[in-house]
């Protein structure tokens, strides 16, 4: 079990364990994560954006202090997401630098000890924080938060590589060496953060996420050209990159795009961001909710196809389960608006079925069960394995399905995993809870 | 609901996580039953200090739905539990933060406290335990207490730590 996601705790094993109140704050209090596109609620609470929508949609309270609350009412918090930023920027080294055996330069620490400490107290003071920490921001961190998001947006339209360059070549190599050691460092780690394109996050994504089996991507993006890598050949690359200064380079961490921490670490990473939505854009984008007992079934049809949405063509579904997935949809797509770094509409859809598709493997964990009787439900299920054998035959091609033509347990199940694959046709009856006999 | 089960499995991990590095006073252990299974856990709920039921750990059993946090854990009693809010038989728990006053900002960890604290301020007024419940409406609180500290003693100290 991969119990090496940083949390909190991570801090108290250091000399201020006093930094994981710290953490705690900057964590969403419903998915223990980071914040990810944090809004802040009307009783003054903050969340995800996806996290509160969920939440909202079942029941309209805040989750922390119960007082009623609506979605209308989220603003986005632009202080936390900044000060995330900062703070991720700086975890890793604030961590290996505060974590007492490693002796690392005395006055270093001290330094750091002393602007860490601040920072629990005055979220201003991630200005110096940074500069005890991190020595790659000492000539960006006069920036302004606003100049630094306009020079985000310029970058994303790809027209800053000129006026970036200079900054880039004026340089140290300590700074370029620093900067790699920090990606080794988070690579070897396997920081989970899933982050959208840059360097503390594409680089650090772990190696294989046990309870993700779609992510196959080990490329990550260079932080200064932002071309495609293979993970292993990245640092080298960055390495080079930097020394060149990069087209389009991005000289500091402060003058990133913003990160998002999604919590799925998924193939999207590679797909097209679009620029972040404006309030208006994003007041004229929302979906409404709707009414269920108000909106027909046809018309909650409509609108899945409207976007994309794949749903049972035949009606098999009911009006609660297509109702229910338009609510899903609306949550995320909602959630996308608020994301620093969007993703496009066909990406949601993908992330959408992911969920469902996990949804649907965990209910089959009844034959994981540790008390499930490997016998008895062989012998009962006798019959359906056989029928699944002989329909397994019939849509598998040829040699499959010979492999598959057993009465057995095993025959039946490698029949059901072909089934799976084949068409959604057989979907009611590849699961063997469905069966009843 | 829809769950988004990757993000479910990486909050209980940190939860796991946090729980393995931060003992909460209230358990003598909390962890999921199997290692391949996330979703079902249980714990060692230390009775409340000063109260009749110092000196107990009651096994509990916590089932996570696939929606939580959205939805509460369920949470019920293994070791056989004397308390007005309690099934004697089933060890079912009636408290309205596991049904319909949860949040999502709870953790496994922090339910487990307030389940503590359940014991020593029970609703006599409703029960699942009449019998308890009653001697505590008509004020018998003697009574009440003594009824409680054999069950304790009959049942669960086995445990002791």
């Amino acid at each position: 079990m991969d119990i090496d996601i940083p949390d909190p705790t991570d801090w108290l094993k250091t000399s201020i364990p006093a930094l994981q109140a710290l953490e705690t704050s900057l964590r969403c209090s419903v998915c223990k994560e980071y914040f990810n596109a944090p809004m802040i609620t009307s009783c003054g609470h903050t969340f995800c954006s996806l996290c509160i929508r969920r939440h909202l949609s079942s029941v309209q309270k805040c989750p922390t202090c119960r007082g009623s609350d609506e979605e209308s009412k989220l603003r986005k918090n632009t202080l936390i997401e900044e000060l995330l930023l900062s703070f991720v920027a700086i975890r890793d080294d604030m961590l290996q630098k505060l974590i007492p055996k490693e002796e690392p330069e005395e006055d270093m620490e001290i330094t750091d000890a002393r602007d860490a400490t601040l920072s629990t107290r005055d979220p201003d003071a991630r200005k110096v924080e940074k500069r005890g920490s991190l020595d790659i921001d000492i000539d960006s961190e006069n920036t302004d938060p606003l100049d630094r998001r306009r020079g985000k947006r310029r970058k994303r339209e790809g027209t800053s590589s000129q006026d970036t360059e200079p900054e880039g070549l004026r340089r140290s190599t300590r700074a370029s060496s620093q900067l790699t050691s920090i990606l080794i460092a988070r690579q070897s780690k396997g920081y989970p953060l899933d982050g959208d394109d840059e360097l503390n996050d594409a680089s650090f994504e772990p190696p294989k996420d046990a309870s993700d089996p779609d992510s196959d991507d080990d490329s990550a993006e260079c932080p200064f050209c932002h071309k495609r890598f293979d993970a292993a050949a990245i640092n080298d690359h960055a390495n080079r990159c930097f020394d060149t200064g990069g087209k389009g380079a991005t000289p500091s961490p402060q003058k990133r795009p913003p990160v998002t921490f999604r919590n799925t670490a998924s193939a999207s990473i590679s797909a097209p961001r679009l620029p972040p939505y404006t309030e208006a854009q994003k007041i004229s984008k929302r979906i409404p909710k709707g009414n269920f007992s108000l909106t027909k079934e046809s018309d909650i049809r409509k609108k899945l196809s409207q976007y994309g949405i794949r749903y049972d063509a035949k009606g098999r579904e009911s009006k609660q389960a297509l109702w229910q997935r338009l609510q899903d949809w609306i949550n995320l797509y909602n959630a996308n608006l608020d994301s620093p770094t969007p993703m496009t509409d066909r990406e949601l859809v993908r992330e959408l079925e992911k969920a469902e598709r996990h949804k649907q493997n965990q209910e089959r964990s009844v034959v994981q069960d540790k008390e499930f009787e490997r016998d008895l439900w062989s012998k009962k299920h006798d019959d359906g394995f056989a029928a699944l054998a002989v329909s397994a035959k019939k849509t598998a091609p040829p040699k499959k399905a010979s492999a598959a033509a057993g009465t057995s347990a095993t025959a039946g199940d490698s029949a059901t995993s072909q089934d799976t694959r084949t068409t959604a046709e057989v979907n009611g009856i590849d699961r063997p809870e469905v069966i009843e006999l | 609901m829809s769950a988004a089960s990757a993000s479910l499995n990486r909050r209980l991990i940190q939860e796991l996580h946090k729980s393995r590095t931060e003992q909460n006073p209230a358990l003598t252990y909390l962890e999921p039953l199997d290692d391949s299974d996330l979703h079902h856990w249980h714990a060692g709920l230390r009775g409340t200090p000063d109260s009749p039921y110092e000196g107990g750990v009651w096994d509990v059993d916590i089932v996570i739905p696939d929606n939580y946090p959205l939805a509460p854990p369920t949470i019920t009693f293994k070791t056989k539990m004397c308390h007005p809010n309690v099934h004697i038989e089933s060890g079912e728990i009636c408290l309205d933060l596991l049904k319909a006053e949860w949040s999502a900002a709870y953790t496994i960890s922090s339910t487990m406290t307030a389940i503590q604290t359940l014991l020593t301020s029970p609703e006599p007024d409703s029960p699942l335990n009449v019998d308890a419940a009653a001697l505590l409406r008509s004020g018998d609180t003697v009574g009440y207490e003594s009824l409680v500290r054999y069950y304790v003693w009959r049942y669960a100290q086995k445990h002791e730590i």
